[in-house]
């Protein structure tokens, strides 16, 4: 599993549902049938994940261009 | 330059587990199955690393399988991860094995990395009995007139032909060819996983062969449109003797 997924400021956010802060914990991503493992921020009352925009753009995009075959 | 071998690096084996490859064990069991060896059937695994297709087949398919590889670092880790089976330490090109012994003869993401894969064949075929099956899979190159005249340091890729290509060597190695399929969806999970787990293509290519060659070597690369076959073919009865 990776565990390079969440900076330390990512887990300054509050969840504006639950109004607590995001914690790390292990979350399933799944795109076109494959799924993978990482350790992100999530809420731990609503379980809303937060995806910093760098790791959308970054390796996420990376992963959804492979998978793609492009 | 050269780089290490990937299926000897630990980036390889944290996604794949002791399998190496791509589509580890679950492509070996759609080859064996469609093989339909008996138990007891002689299969040798040709290349065979840290022996997790040979244990597969003895357990699973109750075969009496024979692990080959030149690595001695990986046959004392098959060795110890697969008690009692059988292995032996020897060159893909010169297998010590004599003619005829085999009902089948599994190598798999090994071929690329051969220098003499026409040697290789001839040995498989050499070693396999009249109706003998030989499962190949491997990388091979989707576009290869865009191939880059080699992919030097490349492991792997750098062996990859096309898939005529392929074809004309299983043919002049007196092989005939039953089965083609195109698994490449396994390569492209195996290259998702990498990234994922390393961060980017670069971190990965870095890693894997010193990031001063990653760009340009990544770039010939994607235009080759690496894939990913599953090949079965037969020692021809008529070939006896």
């Amino acid at each position: 599993m990776n565990k390079d997924n969440i900076r330390p400021q990512d887990l300054e956010w509050i969840c504006a549902k639950c109004g607590v802060n995001l914690e790390p914990a292990q979350v399933t991503v799944e795109y076109l049938g494959n799924e993978f493992v990482a350790e992100l921020p999530r809420c731990p009352g609503c379980g809303l994940v937060l995806i910093s925009e760098e790791l959308a753009s970054g390796k996420m995009a990376e992963v959804e261009q492979i998978l793609e075959d492009k | 330059m050269a780089g290490t071998a990937l299926y000897e690096s630990p980036l390889l084996r944290q996604v794949t587990g002791p399998a190496l490859r791509p589509g580890g064990l679950a492509l070996t069991e759609r080859a064996v199955d469609w093989c339909g060896f008996s138990p007891g059937d002689r299969v040798l695994d040709l290349g065979c690393g840290l022996g997790a297709s040979a244990a597969y087949m003895a357990g699973d398919h109750r075969l009496k399988t024979l692990g080959l590889d030149i690595s001695t670092e990986m046959l004392a880790e098959a060795a110890l991860a697969c008690q009692g089976l059988p292995l032996v330490r020897a060159d893909i090109q010169a297998i010590p094995l004599t003619a005829v012994s085999m009902d089948g003869v599994v190598c798999e993401c090994v071929l690329s990395l051969a220098d003499r894969p026409q040697a290789v064949l001839q040995e498989c075929r050499r070693v396999l009995k009249p109706g003998g099956s030989l499962i190949l899979s491997d990388l091979y190159l989707r576009n290869p007139e865009q191939s880059a005249p080699n992919f030097a340091g490349c492991g792997c890729l750098g062996g990859a032909r096309g898939r005529e290509e392929m074809e004309a060597i299983i043919s002049a190695a007196g092989l005939e060819l039953l089965l083609w399929e195109d698994h490449s969806h396994y390569l492209r999970e195996l290259a998702a996983r990498l990234i994922w787990e390393h961060g980017s293509a670069d971190a990965v290519w870095g890693a894997w062969h010193g990031a001063e060659c990653c760009q340009l070597q990544a770039a010939r690369i994607a235009k080759s449109r690496p894939g990913y076959f599953l090949m079965i073919a037969q020692r021809k009865a008529e070939a006896v003797g």
